[in-house]
């Protein structure tokens, strides 16, 4: 009597080459989903932080970030010209550059799949946020490493920034106060982002 | 309060980038006469010991044999017109400060102006093309709250001659200034990285200068330094070489296999559209932020 035996590798190869692409796109299609839901969250964080509303709220905000023991605004203390829109160009990066790159099987005959996401880098968000006088340093390192306030210096009374501090002979004793911001944000993205495909 | 890492790597980052100006970037002149001038009011200098000054500021102290740390005196009831050699001696104090640029020597045993009046302290020394300096001062208050002395300024050299002893930068010059610092963990065992931001503050009088430190600094990056513990510090309590003469290229040497700096990044900037008139216009300033890693164990006892 002849015995029938099961080829396992081969079992399994036939039903992983069937499930796999209707995997694939269901794990794209997920992965998509939690990437719009990560950026959604990380763009709502971005925008109700205290920094970026204390500088979106331009030359007459008050220091809602308290980064500079609520003298004067962030603003006029890194030297902006009052027409500056400093906020735009960051949220564009965070924008485009979060974004689900790829979907593909680890291996053939294997039902796992590697998720590749593009995340905004601290470099992009450097360039985009350039001091108004110093065109290679950025404002958002910055705020996490210390802002100089010789752009606050640099400003007329009423000149570029129109609310800027005109100091005269000797600086206040205040410092700046440094404070987590984008690489908080994006710290917080990435969790979120592993949290939602994981579930 | 005991001297702690921060301490060590801004006074090794000090040495590193003096080196590196005066050797590779060839900063600094052959040695010239120098005239120190007496200033009785010297607040940072015990009584019995006198000052003298000169306008130049910092002088070259690396790679200077130890024999050439000497001053010509003339003139003195005290001693006969000569040379004198660095002496650590409590009974004939004589020393060189290379960072504030002046002669710190025992008026009891050399004489004193105040007695000798025509007495003359010179000496032959190179000065830097680029001093550079440790300031605790933020960028804002030391362009604002410190008057510049121009190296290169006749007129500004002549009225610098009645107030050397007062706290005030000879530019062209390098300020350097700790921003911020964090561990990582690095390593099992307790290793961490020490990120440090040190950013420099160029000061310049002529973009010709500026462009040159500002290339200077950026091609820093992925260079490594050594971590010179405070008893390997070449100089003493008054900047003057401790022992037998100085050079950065032995110091290195002694300490390659211990704890270095790792320049990671090094980002130039220039400083424009200055609508201000608090800077002079005669001053061109730029900016150098490093970023610069430590393997260390910071925990370690």
């Amino acid at each position: 009597m002849k015995r029938a035996g099961i080829n396992r590798r081969q079992l399994k190869r036939t039903i992983s080459k069937g499930l796999s692409y209707k995997f694939k796109k269901h794990i794209t299609r997920k992965a998509r989903t939690d990437v719009e839901r990560a950026k959604t969250l990380m763009l709502a964080e971005f925008l109700n932080h205290s920094v970026t509303k204390e500088i979106k709220g331009g030359k007459n905000a008050s220091n809602l970030s308290g980064t500079l023991g609520g003298y004067g605004n962030l603003f006029s203390f890194i030297g902006f010209d009052s027409t500056d829109r400093p906020i735009p160009p960051v949220q564009r990066i965070l924008e485009s550059h979060t974004k689900l790159i790829s979907v593909t099987q680890v291996a053939k005959g294997d039902l796992a799949f590697e998720v590749v996401i593009d995340m905004p880098s601290r470099d992009n968000l450097a360039k985009a946020a350039p001091m108004p006088w110093a065109a290679a340093r950025s404002w958002i390192i910055g705020i996490e490493q210390g802002l100089s306030g010789l752009g606050n210096f640099l400003v007329k009374p009423g000149g570029r920034s129109g609310g800027g501090i005109q100091v005269d002979g000797v600086i206040r004793g205040g410092r700046f106060k440094n404070t987590k911001y984008i690489s908080e944000i994006i710290n917080h993205l990435q969790s979120n982002l592993i949290r939602f495909l994981k579930t | 309060m005991k001297v702690q890492f921060d301490h060590e790597f801004q006074s090794s980052l000090f040495l590193f980038l003096d080196n590196e100006f005066l050797y590779r970037g060839g900063g600094s002149g052959s040695p010239l006469s120098v005239n120190f001038a007496y200033y009785a009011e010297t607040s940072d200098v015990p009584a019995g010991l006198g000052a003298f000054y000169c306008p130049q500021k910092q002088l070259v102290a690396d790679g200077v044999p130890a024999a050439e740390n000497q001053v010509y005196i003339t003139n003195s009831s005290k001693v006969v017109d000569g040379w004198y050699e660095q002496c650590n001696d409590a009974s004939k104090l004589l020393i060189v400060d290379h960072y504030e640029g002046r002669v710190i020597l025992d008026t009891g045993h050399y004489g004193s102006p105040l007695i000798d009046t025509s007495m003359g302290v010179s000496g032959d020394f190179a000065q830097k093309d680029f001093n550079i300096y440790i300031t605790n001062e933020s960028e804002e208050q030391l362009f604002v709250e410190n008057e510049f002395i121009l190296a290169s300024d006749q007129s500004t050299y002549f009225e610098s001659i009645s107030g050397l002893n007062l706290t005030r930068y000879l530019v062209p010059g390098v300020f350097i200034s700790l921003n911020s610092s964090t561990n990582s963990p690095y390593g099992f065992g307790g290793e961490d990285d020490t990120k440090e931001s040190p950013r420099l503050v160029c000061v310049a009088d002529s973009n010709y200068g500026l462009d040159g430190i500002l290339s200077l600094c950026r091609d820093l990056s992925q260079k490594s330094f050594p971590i010179v513990p405070f008893s390997e510090f070449p100089y003493g309590e008054f900047f003057h070489i401790k022992e037998t003469g100085y050079a950065y290229t032995g110091l290195k040497d002694s300490l390659s296999t211990g704890e270095h700096g790792y320049i990671e990044t090094s980002t130039t900037s220039k400083l424009f559209d200055r609508s201000s008139n608090k800077i002079p216009k005669n001053l061109r300033i730029g900016f150098i932020d490093l970023e610069v890693s430590n393997i260390r164990y910071p925990r370690k006892s």
